[in-house]
């Protein structure tokens, strides 16, 4: 697996990070003026922040508390899925989950519905940089929507925002901003 | 390093936090298990399987003139078969802290954030229970209780959405979680008086938070 992100540092020396969103290493960086981050893409591209006061890269994820299961194949409904335990046999009990669809009634195997969702889901990358007290912002979809969400995987979205404000109008953690050159 | 946030629900009638009694607490399984609010009935209480679709309707809360307050909580917790449904004594607008708990596994790289949708595009808050697109109106109160017990008869923030005021913060406004924390929150329904319509919903609770 590629490394996901390059710094080269100030004196040129440059580091690696990890092979997955999941072990960045970010948190490894030396603590020595950056002056270029390159974050790869998966085909082959990426995003190149120079001349930044300090950077940041991290993931948003969400975990459901409750939510449906998945879309019905045969209407595509959203949030009308339900999973139920049908039946128990003998002395023995048996679990027999099935799946309905309370929008058109079609009833069949949890498999066999589309998008099943994971309870915990990476949503988004956020690649920064910050300079005179505004944030460059990168956005990268990590994941594909089949409705509403205007947005696709791979999709990128650049925002600048002052400081403070960088992530859904709050701030990040100033902690593991990376320093750049000043 | 990713961060994983683990969902923890107090079963018991016992005020206490997880990591003094974790035996009160039973994980979620998010891809399966479920939250359901009702009226109660002798089909959806405590130690109950599985309710049909029937019997939760029988036990629907029933729009009344003034704003009743859903009265039961339960988790549907798939792995307790043949007794699927655990009420939870303590998600309601008593004065209780740790009702349920948000298990975070290190530190956050922004604040994280409870938040309610129509679905799981997280797109939308235009359900009947969400305020129908007036977040401010959403019937799902919460307050975050990791500090203290909220009072009697608590109001909390009406959720709904993705934008401020109407989500919880989960570090009370003090930015992200410096390292692994569990989180409390607490939850409960208020339907409006004379609310127009009945109506049978499905929206999805979802904790926001970021990792470096």
């Amino acid at each position: 697996m590629p490394n996901i992100f390059r710094i080269v540092f100030q004196d040129s020396s440059v580091f690696l990070g990890g092979n997955s969103i999941h072990n960045s290493r970010w948190l490894e960086i030396p603590d020595r003026p950056i002056s270029r981050l390159e974050y790869f893409l998966s085909d082959g591209e990426g995003i190149i922040l120079e001349g930044f006061e300090s950077y940041l890269c991290f993931v948003e994820a969400e975990t459901t508390i409750a939510r449906p299961v998945g879309n019905c194949p045969k209407c595509n409904s959203k949030g009308k899925i339900s999973k139920r335990i049908t039946k128990y046999t003998n002395n023995e009990i048996k679990q027999d989950f099935i799946a309905r669809c309370t929008k058109c009634d079609w009833v069949g195997n949890i498999q066999d519905l589309k998008y099943l969702i994971v309870p915990q889901s990476d949503k988004y990358i956020y690649i920064m940089g910050l300079k005179n007290g505004m944030v460059t912002s990168y956005r990268l979809s990590l994941l594909g929507k089949d409705g509403e969400d205007k947005y696709k995987i791979g999709d990128i979205t650049k925002r600048v925002l002052p400081l403070g404000q960088e992530f859904r109008g709050r701030e990040t953690n100033r902690a593991l901003w990376k320093m750049g050159v000043k | 390093m990713v961060v994983n946030c683990v969902v923890h629900v107090n079963k018991s009638a016992v005020d206490n936090p997880k990591s003094t009694h974790p035996a009160n607490y039973v994980q979620m399984d998010l891809a399966n298990d479920k939250l359901i609010f009702s009226a109660g009935s002798a089909a959806v209480a405590d130690g109950q399987p599985t309710p049909s679709s029937a019997e939760l309707n029988e036990a629907a809360t029933i729009i009344q003139a003034v704003p009743v307050e859903i009265a039961h909580t339960f988790l549907l917790d798939v792995s307790n078969i043949g007794a699927e449904l655990r009420e939870m004594l303590m998600a309601n607008s008593g004065a209780n802290r740790y009702v349920i708990c948000l298990a975070f596994s290190g530190a956050t790289a922004s604040e994280p954030t409870l938040e309610a949708w129509d679905d799981d595009t997280h797109v939308t808050a235009n359900l009947n229970c969400l305020g129908l697109g007036t977040p401010a109106d959403s019937m799902l109160k919460a307050v975050l209780t990791t500090g203290g017990a909220p009072g009697p008869g608590w109001a909390g923030t009406p959720i709904a959405g993705g934008a401020a005021p109407n989500l919880i913060l989960l570090n009370g406004g003090g930015g992200a979680l410096g390292g692994a924390t569990d989180v409390y929150v607490n939850i409960h329904w208020d339907v409006p008086g004379a609310f127009l319509s009945p109506f049978i919903e499905s929206p999805v609770l979802s904790v926001r938070f970021s990792y470096v």
